[in-house]
């Protein structure tokens, strides 16, 4: 459970540990919505999607940098997880003015606060995790969903348990990809938040809003009433960003492949058996029928 | 469950398709088949006519010749019907199995009209029949059934062209061959009529519609197919 464990925001404090899920408020689809996005403002973790490993503030605290506000911990002080090692996938924070390193991977840069998934060094590009930069930086994806990103609660007021009940979670990352291989990632190899960061817990998939005791939710927008989630999600992006991020949530986050060497080979079957029906089939055909006109 | 659903529900999409594209090729990819055989068989034609017309004493009329199976030999014109088709000599010879006649027919009738080749050819005494398609195939035979009696059948070879008129029409079934028979005048010899049979009702093979005519006039070719 999350609240038995210290140091809240440690890998543990998932949902899936419970042998049952919860009833209410451990079920509520607005709790693992999207950050808001503000416009001009990059997503920190720079994917536009969920933060992976991601610390929230503590009990209902905004985490560190959102918002504009200041962190919520001294600068270069990790964040607290559990057994005392810092949260890993941490990317709250990025020092101002500090642009990410590595093309598309979004490397943190050294003495990052909040620290790194452990056996990951210092200014090792973390893959997968990079800052792709938004299209509608101003777009505001509501709801949960695959690839959504985000927990409800780091809006500030918008946890429904309350800051007492606020569940603080360590990221869509399972346990046993937290931790990285021995000897640590090597470059290029994708980091469990680049695998698994864009997929939130599967609890929270089937989530809705209005599931909780507390009645409509921020999530609960005019934009997502009546509508399908996904098409609400997605209805915000523009149609490659939105057809990619389809593609990533549809297959959970692994390697995508290219679908137009696909669609060729399908084109030219097609194609090559109309000519051999064309040419062949059908003048058998017609010998077989009985009747010609 | 659902896979076995889904897969029979590509399976009769599959299907559909494929009787769609079947049909797209009976009513349009056929023609094209047709027309282009045409379009080689008047160059056949015009070929062998200018040949025939630089012999000396070409144009004297006698008896036409034995044209090759397969072959087009004529050049018929239905002026009510707007039909101009070269005609190809047909694989049907006496004693020949009916299996082996369909399967004959099948060839011929895809190059456009074709005359069956148990009759007798065209001006000699007694019945010239010439079969064609009224659906397919370029459809040469479509509009049969708006001829008229009276309306001119002109039929062109390498040394005549032959004149006949409609006389009446019939719709018989298929098994009904009889009517391919010599008829006698009224002299009590067989008499040089024309006998036209295509597919009825349209869309359909199961009968036979029958259009008779008489020979009226024979003139001397030119030697021209488009004359």
């Amino acid at each position: 459970m999350t609240n038995g464990h210290p140091g809240a925001g440690g890998p543990f404090d998932d949902d899936r540990d419970d042998p049952a899920p919860r009833a209410g408020p451990g079920r509520r689809g607005d709790v693992w919505g999207p950050p808001p996005r503000q416009p001009g403002r990059p997503d920190p973790a720079g994917n536009g999607l969920r933060q992976p490993g991601r610390a929230p503030g503590q009990f209902g605290q905004p985490p560190a940098g959102q918002f504009g506000q200041p962190p919520a911990r001294p600068f270069g002080q990790p964040a607290p997880g559990p057994f005392g090692q810092p949260a890993s996938g941490q990317s709250a924070a990025r020092p101002p003015g500090q642009p990410p390193t590595g093309p598309g991977t979004g490397a943190f840069p050294p003495g990052r606060p909040g620290g790194y998934p452990r056996g990951v060094p210092d200014g090792h590009p973390v893959a997968g995790t990079g800052p792709i930069p938004l299209v509608d930086p101003g777009a505001q994806a509501p709801g949960p969903g695959l690839g959504t990103g985000g927990f409800g609660y780091d809006r500030p007021g918008s946890s429904p348990w309350g800051g007492a009940h606020a569940a603080p979670r360590a990221g869509g990352v399972p346990p046993q990809d937290r931790y990285p291989p021995v000897g640590g990632y090597q470059p290029g190899h994708a980091a469990p938040a680049g695998r698994r960061g864009w997929q939130d817990p599967p609890g929270d998939v089937w989530a809705r809003p209005g599931d909780g005791p507390d009645g409509p939710s921020w999530s609960d927008s005019p934009a997502r009433m009546g509508r399908d989630p996904d098409d609400a999600l997605f209805a915000t992006q523009p149609g490659s960003t939105r057809a990619l991020r389809q593609r990533i949530a549809a297959t959970g986050g692994a390697r995508v492949r290219r679908v137009w060497p696909q669609r060729l080979a399908v084109g030219l079957l097609i194609a090559a058996a109309l000519v051999v029906c064309w040419y062949w089939v059908f003048p058998w055909l017609e010998n077989i029928l009985p009747s010609e006109f | 469950m659902r896979n076995v659903l889904r897969r029979a529900g590509w399976v009769m999409i599959s299907l559909g398709v494929f009787t769609l594209y079947f049909l797209v090729y009976q009513l349009i990819g056929t023609n094209a088949i047709t027309s282009r055989a045409q379009d080689e068989l008047r160059k056949e034609l015009t070929e062998q006519w200018s040949a025939t017309g630089k012999q000396p004493g070409a144009r004297t009329i006698k008896a036409e010749p034995a044209p090759r199976a397969g072959s087009a030999f004529a050049y018929m014109r239905i002026p009510r019907i707007d039909l101009e088709a070269a005609v190809v000599q047909g694989h049907e010879r006496p004693g020949m199995s009916q299996e082996d006649i369909d399967r004959f027919q099948r060839l011929d009738l895809k190059k456009g009209p074709a005359h069956i080749g148990t009759t007798k050819l065209p001006g000699a005494p007694g019945t010239f029949a010439v079969a064609g398609h009224r659906t397919t195939y370029g459809a040469p035979f479509n509009a049969l059934d708006q001829l008229r009696r009276g309306d001119e059948i002109r039929i062109s070879t390498a040394l005549a062209t032959y004149t006949y008129k409609v006389t009446s029409t019939k719709i018989v079934v298929p098994t009904q061959v009889e009517v391919l028979r010599d008829v006698n005048g009224k002299d009590g010899k067989p008499k040089a009529q024309i006998v036209l049979s295509t597919c009825h009702p349209k869309y359909s093979a199961r009968q036979r519609l029958i259009i008779f005519g008489e020979l009226t006039s024979t003139t001397p070719n030119n030697g021209t197919v488009s004359a």
